[in-house]
């Protein structure tokens, strides 16, 4: 039998995994089966793609193919990978009700991006400036110069930390 | 050049030193990323992969985990040293199939290393000797951390890191350690154990032979989900499980050489020493279960003409990628099998 993975090499690995009873069986060589091991994970891919069979396809409104990189859902179904990010966006639906059956959950928990927090620290820099200059000119309002005194600090501060 | 010197570097994870490497021959963590404005590798367009791997590259350079580490474009070495980096699990199939704009960057010891542009634009990994995943865990992120710093890693608010294959989104994470369980096996209780595994949520698969028994009982342990928990949490479920899985092949170890059966595992284990001692061909099959079984021997504290560290390197070099490279050329199957006896001759005699 042929390397599911690569197609080319003779199988040499049967992946046995059970999901909910039921056992499914990929045959890999032995490079592709290190590779998964190493990487992907071909019992999860084989669950995705019997599940993709079940899934229904995205509702009429949500588009047939990526906008960004041109994939359709039903190439997604064959292969089980997604083309680019924005894949993510376009087929947002289908693939919440994917996660949810294959991975038990919709939502990450673990760590951040570098980059995820950057902006996080930055909206929340302009959420607290935004903020801060409300109670400054309410402040000001009052006349309580010295409340605002320490509220054009605070600000200052915000803007070079 | 820089292969030919790897293959007289010892791989870190073949010495007996991490801890439960009786059992455990290496732990494995792996982290999938991808950059938010390429498409993933499997959809890019060559300038897109060429960019990919520039950047990436460039990245590790600035990156104090990485700074060392060699780095590979695999379209620039042949087919022998491609095949030996897939068998040295630095470089996948997928790679070397298609060569151009992808690469891998090899830290100090094969310890942390990353492919570019595989499945994902980039995947780190980090292997080491024995049950060690929480530190290799460690070790990974902070090499994760310092990339993410420097390049526009997608992430995604509720999902996380996103990844070319759903499987993978979330923490990108996979976990794995390479057990060696011929105690189990031999007992008759393998099946059983690998079934509570699959029902715990976790993933074990054989290395089979031509026929149905797993080729020298090597199994991998990983977990399933990359979604919902976090990352110390899937490195822990899958570091408990394996602890588990070390005292159930302890004990069966220590039962086979109580009473009648330690007659006949003292005879599998010293027809295999003789085997792999005098052998003048042998298949990649053949040779693992001699090697597996000499393992086990080894572990039981027997005095054979061998060590760990040279069985478990063993079971690499005995690869027909690595016998090749030893070679310096393609050579055709009885070759190899010449070639292979002949390593494993030399290997257990000194
Ligand atoms: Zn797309």
């Amino acid at each position: 039998m042929l390397c599911a993975r690569c197609k080319k090499a003779q199988a040499t690995f049967i992946v046995k995994v059970i999901v909910d009873n039921q056992v499914t069986e990929t045959h890999l060589c032995l490079p592709c089966a290190d590779a998964e091991g190493a990487s992907a994970m071909p019992p999860a891919v084989a669950g995705l793609l019997s599940l993709l069979g079940a899934v229904p396809p995205p509702p009429k409104a949500a588009p047939a193919r990526c906008a960004s990189c041109g994939l359709r859902w039903t190439e997604f179904k064959k292969t089980g990978i997604l083309g680019c990010v924005s894949c993510y966006d376009s087929f947002a639906e289908p693939l919440k009700g994917l996660l949810k059956e294959m991975q038990g959950a919709v939502k990450h928990a673990g760590k951040a991006s570098p980059n995820a927090k950057r902006s996080l620290d930055a909206k929340r820099r302009t959420d607290e400036t935004a903020s801060l200059k409300r109670r400054l000119d309410e402040a000001l309002r009052r006349e309580a110069y010295e409340d605002a005194a320490k509220l054009r600090d605070q600000l200052k501060k915000l803007k070079s930390p | 050049m820089i292969l030919s010197a790897m293959l007289r570097v010892k791989m870190a994870w073949a010495r007996p030193t991490g801890p439960r490497h009786e059992v455990v021959l290496s732990s494995r963590v792996r982290l999938a990323r991808n950059l938010r404005s390429r498409p993933f590798p499997l959809r890019a367009q060559p300038a897109d992969l060429a960019a990919v791997l520039k950047d990436s590259f460039a990245a590790a350079v600035a990156s104090p985990s990485t700074a060392q580490a060699a780095r590979v474009r695999l379209e620039d070495v042949d087919a022998v040293d491609r095949e030996f980096l897939v068998e040295r699990r630095l470089a996948s199939r997928l790679l070397t199939e298609t060569p151009v704009a992808r690469g891998v960057v090899v830290g100090d010891r094969e310890v942390l290393s990353v492919m570019v542009n595989e499945e994902d634009h980039l995947r780190l990994q980090g292997v080491d000797s024995g049950l060690c995943l929480e530190d290799l865990h460690a070790a990974v992120s902070r090499a994760d951390d310092e990339l993410g710093e420097r390049l526009d890693v997608a992430y995604h608010p509720e999902w996380g890191f996103l990844t070319a294959c759903p499987t993978n989104v979330g923490t990108g994470l996979r976990a794995s350690a390479l057990v060696h369980l011929p105690g189990l096996a031999l007992t008759g209780q393998v099946n059983g154990v690998l079934q509570r595994l699959g029902a715990a949520g976790l993933i074990a698969r054989g290395h089979y032979g031509e026929g149905t028994k797993v080729l020298g009982d090597f199994y991998q342990v990983s977990n399933a989900r990359s979604l919902g928990p976090t990352e110390a949490e899937l490195v822990k479920s899958v570091s408990d499980h394996v602890e588990t899985l070390v005292r159930g092949e302890t004990k069966a170890r220590t039962e086979l050489v109580r009473g009648l059966g330690k007659t006949r595992l003292e005879d599998m284990v010293f027809r295999a020493v003789g085997s792999l001692e005098h052998a003048r061909l042998m298949t990649y099959e053949e040779a693992m279960q001699h090697l597996s079984a000499v393992r086990l021997g080894l572990s039981l504290g027997w005095e054979l003409p061998t060590d760990l560290t040279t069985v478990n390197e063993l079971t690499v070099l005995a690869q027909p990628g690595h016998v090749q490279m030893l070679a310096g050329k393609e050579l055709d199957g009885p070759d190899r099998d010449f070639l292979r006896a002949t390593l494993l001759r030399g290997k257990l005699q000194n």
